[in-house]
């Protein structure tokens, strides 16, 4: 059973080129297993989410574990430019209580399994944090995820297959 | 407030609180409809948002699939749709295999409609929680069963067993083991680090320990290191072991029985 701080921190890297899938009208996914050291880990899954009518917004990516014969969840979550927004509780540094975050916000691996490492392995990750330069563009999104999440190879997502949306006639 | 109702002028506290509530609530306008930021939060802390688009007098009011997503990140898409549909059909609007609607609400009825579409969506993310939390349990009891034959032999274990407490009560157990020989059974009972888990087992414990010829009480977690000063209070009733201990230590358990 590998650990969630021990997987977090190797370097890790795509084996296989991936696409994005529509699961249901409006909604866009990729999954990619992760690989490390050669070996594809078990369970280890980074999964990406988009809005096919929300160009440039909207992108949901974490990095999951499911250990051996359980059910675990994300470990790690960045939501850019996200439509929702996220409220902090009283968990976490008292400097993090209670903040707003009304845009882009990282469900931060190392911040999360220091206060509630237990949830994390539930797939909870109570705190957020904001990211200091926010990635402009989709391209920017998958530098920060490969610095971040220490993955190789995420250049080779492609982009959603946004389509905006015109606007409906009243 | 009676202070407030007197004055004309509304206080600091009233701006403040006023001021409070205007950001609870946020919307945004886009070519193809807006958006409501509503304050409910889905388990994982993400804000409920509904989107309203206009199609002459009517309304169309819909969470977007944003539930289903929730779901979706969670691993648990399937459970979402199957209590979604009969959470949408209590609420009196629809939902397609991914979204909540409300088709053609009135001006009058708009406000109602936002309010029932998110909060549909919101409980349909809080019930896959609770059902994939179930299924978590039923998968630790079920890994914990499965380890136990490969130590004892299976005629020797049993899962989802009873038995009477003390107060006469009736109590579930995860798991059994019956002694080879002579001897007292062996409960072994996986424990969650949550307090309600943690009561929970500790007043079933509590009741068999009281009994004449008391089972040996054991609380299997996932890591005692992260009990912290739960591991104290379960360790009022029971033997606490990690649940990768040598299946050595399980046999010392249940033979000193």
């Amino acid at each position: 059973m590998a650990d969630h701080s021990t997987l977090y921190v190797a370097d890790k890297r795509l084996p296989t080129a991936v696409g994005w899938i529509e699961r249901e009208s409006d909604y866009l996914e990729l999954v990619s297993t992760v690989e490390i050291h050669h070996v594809a880990v078990q369970g280890l899954r980074l999964r990406l989410t988009a809005r096919r009518s929300m160009p440039d917004e909207a992108v949901t990516c974490q990095l999951e574990y499911h250990e051996r014969r359980k059910l675990g969840g994300a470990f790690s979550r960045v939501d850019w430019k996200p439509i929702h927004r996220h409220p902090n509780k009283r968990i976490g540094p008292p400097v993090l209580w209670n903040v707003w975050f009304n845009g882009t916000h990282h469900h931060e691996f190392h911040i999360n399994w220091a206060y509630a490492a237990s949830r994390v392995r539930r797939g909870d990750l109570p705190i957020a944090i904001g990211i200091p330069n926010e990635p402009q563009n989709f391209d920017e999104l998958l530098a920060f995820l490969a610095k971040e999440l220490r993955i190789d190879g995420l250049g080779s997502i492609p982009r959603p297959p946004w389509q905006a949306v015109l606007p409906l006639s009243a | 407030m009676l202070r407030y109702l007197q004055t004309s002028a509304p206080s600091d506290f009233a701006r403040l609180v006023d001021s409070v509530a205007r950001q609870i609530v946020t919307t945004q306008h886009r070519p193809d409809g807006s958006f409501i930021n509503t304050p409910l939060v889905y388990p994982n802390g993400s804000t409920v948002v509904v989107k309203i688009h206009q199609s002459g007098e009517r309304y169309f009011v819909t969470d977007m699939g944003l539930g289903y997503q929730e779901a979706d990140l969670m691993g648990a898409s399937n459970i979402y749709s199957r209590h979604a549909r009969l959470i949408a059909e209590a609420a009196g609007i629809k939902f397609d295999h991914q979204a909540f609607f409300v088709i053609e609400a009135t001006r009058e009825q708009l406000s109602g409609a936002v309010v029932t579409v998110a909060n549909c969506s919101q409980e349909a993310v809080i019930v896959t929680a609770y059902r994939l939390s179930e299924r978590r349990d039923a998968d630790e009891a079920e890994r914990l069963y499965e380890r136990l034959i490969r130590v004892f032999s299976t005629n020797r274990v049993s899962k989802d067993a009873e038995v009477i407490g003390h107060s006469s009560t009736k109590w579930p157990v995860t798991t059994l083991v019956r002694p080879e020989k002579r001897g007292r059974v062996t409960v072994f009972e996986p424990v969650r680090k949550h307090h309600g888990s943690i009561a929970h087992v500790n007043m079933k414990f509590s009741d068999l320990r009281a009994l004449e010829k008391p089972p040996n009480c054991v609380a299997v977690v996932q890591r005692k290191a992260e009990f912290g000063t739960w591991l104290g209070v379960l360790t009022l009733s029971a033997n606490v072991i990690d649940d990768d201990v040598p299946n050595e230590t399980f046999v010392r358990l249940a033979e000193a029985a």
